[in-house]
C-alpha cells in the first residue's frame, strides 16, 4: 500500500477513536501528543487498526510502537 | 511472632500474583473493574492473566520480575509489585499492549462503548519514583507489618531511589492508615463526579500518595 493512503486511512481510524475530526497525523505524533491517546484508547486504537487492516500485530510489535511512524513501519510490513 | 521469608517472586507464584491483582483491584470491594470494564467474568480474566504473566514483560503489573512475596513455611501470605516508572515504556502502555493481544476483540469493542468513562480515574505513575502497584495480603496476615517488610524489601532492590509513590481508592480507609503509618502523605486526589463510574471501579475517588526517603 502506498505511504500516503496508509496515512489517510490510519488518520481516519486515530479520528473515529479520538473523536477529533480535525485531527492531522505525523510520523512523529506519540501518546506524549494527545491527551486522549490513553491507556484504554491505545487498545481500541490497536483493534481498530488491526481490523481496518485485516492484520493481526505480534506483542512484540505493539512493544516497539513508539510513534505512528513506528505503526506505519510495522503496518506495511503485514501487508 | 511470624517468621517470613521475602523473596523475588517466580513462576510457580503466577496463581497467586492473579490473586493478587484481583483482590488489589477490587480494593476491598466486590467490584472487579477489569471484569466490568471488558464484559468478561473473573475465571475467563485469570487465565487471560496468567497468559499475560507469562509473556514477563517487565515494568508493569502482569510481570512477575516486578513482585516481592512473603511467605511463611504454610504458603505465600503477601505480596508487592512495584517497579520505577520508565519514561520510554510507560507500565500503562505495556499492559495495553498486554490486553489488546490477549484479550477478545469483543471484549475491547465493548469497552470502547461502555467503559471509556474509566480514563477520567487514571492518574499517571510518578516517573522516577519506585511505584507500589499492586499491593496484597493475604487475610490472616493482615495487621503483621508484611507491607512494611515487603516495601523495605522493594528499596533494597532499587539503590538510589528518592521517592515512593502509591495509589489508592479513597474507601480504601484500611490501606490508607497502613500507608500513612509507613510514612506517605497524600499529594493529589482526582475524583469523578460521575456516578455511572461506580457501575466499573470500586470508588469515583482516587488518591496519589507519596514518601521521600
Amino acid at each position: 500500500m502506498e505511504e500516503n493512503v496508509l496515512i489517510s486511512k490510519l488518520e481516519t481510524i486515530f479520528r473515529d477513536v479520538f473523536n477529533k475530526e480535525s485531527l492531522t497525523i505525523t510520523k512523529e505524533m506519540s501518546a506524549n501528543d494527545l491527551t486522549e491517546w490513553n491507556s484504554l484508547n491505545h487498545m481500541i486504537l490497536v483493534t481498530e487498526v488491526e481490523n481496518a487492516f485485516s492484520i493481526k500485530f505480534k506483542l512484540k510489535d505493539l512493544n516497539k510502537m513508539h510513534n505512528i511512524g513506528d505503526m506505519i513501519e510495522i503496518i506495511n510490513s503485514k501487508l | 511472632m511470624q517468621e517470613y521469608t521475602l523473596r523475588e517472586a517466580d513462576s510457580n507464584d503466577i496463581d497467586f500474583i492473579v490473586e493478587a491483582i484481583i483482590e488489589a483491584e477490587k480494593s476491598g470491594s466486590d467490584i472487579f473493574s477489569y471484569s466490568k470494564v471488558f464484559n468478561l467474568s473473573e475465571a475467563e480474566l485469570k487465565d487471560i492473566f496468567r497468559l499475560m504473566l507469562l509473556e514477563e514483560i517487565s515494568g508493569c503489573e502482569f510481570s512477575v520480575s516486578s513482585y516481592i512475596v512473603a511467605e511463611t513455611n504454610k504458603g505465600l501470605a503477601g505480596a508487592i509489585g512495584a517497579w520505577v516508572e520508565n519514561k520510554e515504556n510507560p507500565s500503562s502502555f505495556l499492559k495495553s499492549n498486554l490486553l489488546s493481544y490477549y484479550l477478545p476483540k469483543s471484549s475491547i469493542i465493548y469497552a470502547s462503548n461502555e467503559a471509556k468513562l474509566t480514563s477520567e480515574l487514571v492518574i499517571d505513575h510518578v516517573h522516577g519514583a519506585l511505584s507500589l502497584v499492586i499491593v496484597y495480603i493475604t487475610p490472616e496476615h493482615r495487621g503483621k507489618h508484611l507491607f512494611e517488610l515487603l516495601t523495605n524489601e522493594h528499596i533494597k532492590r532499587n539503590t538510589g531511589i528518592r521517592e515512593l509513590s502509591i495509589q489508592v481508592m479513597s474507601n480504601n480507609l484500611y490501606a490508607i492508615r497502613a500507608y500513612e503509618r509507613y510514612g506517605f502523605r497524600k499529594s493529589y486526589v482526582m475524583k469523578s463526579e460521575n456516578e455511572k463510574l461506580k457501575q466499573f471501579l470500586p470508588y469515583n475517588e482516587k488518591i496519589l500518595m507519596k514518601k521521600s526517603l
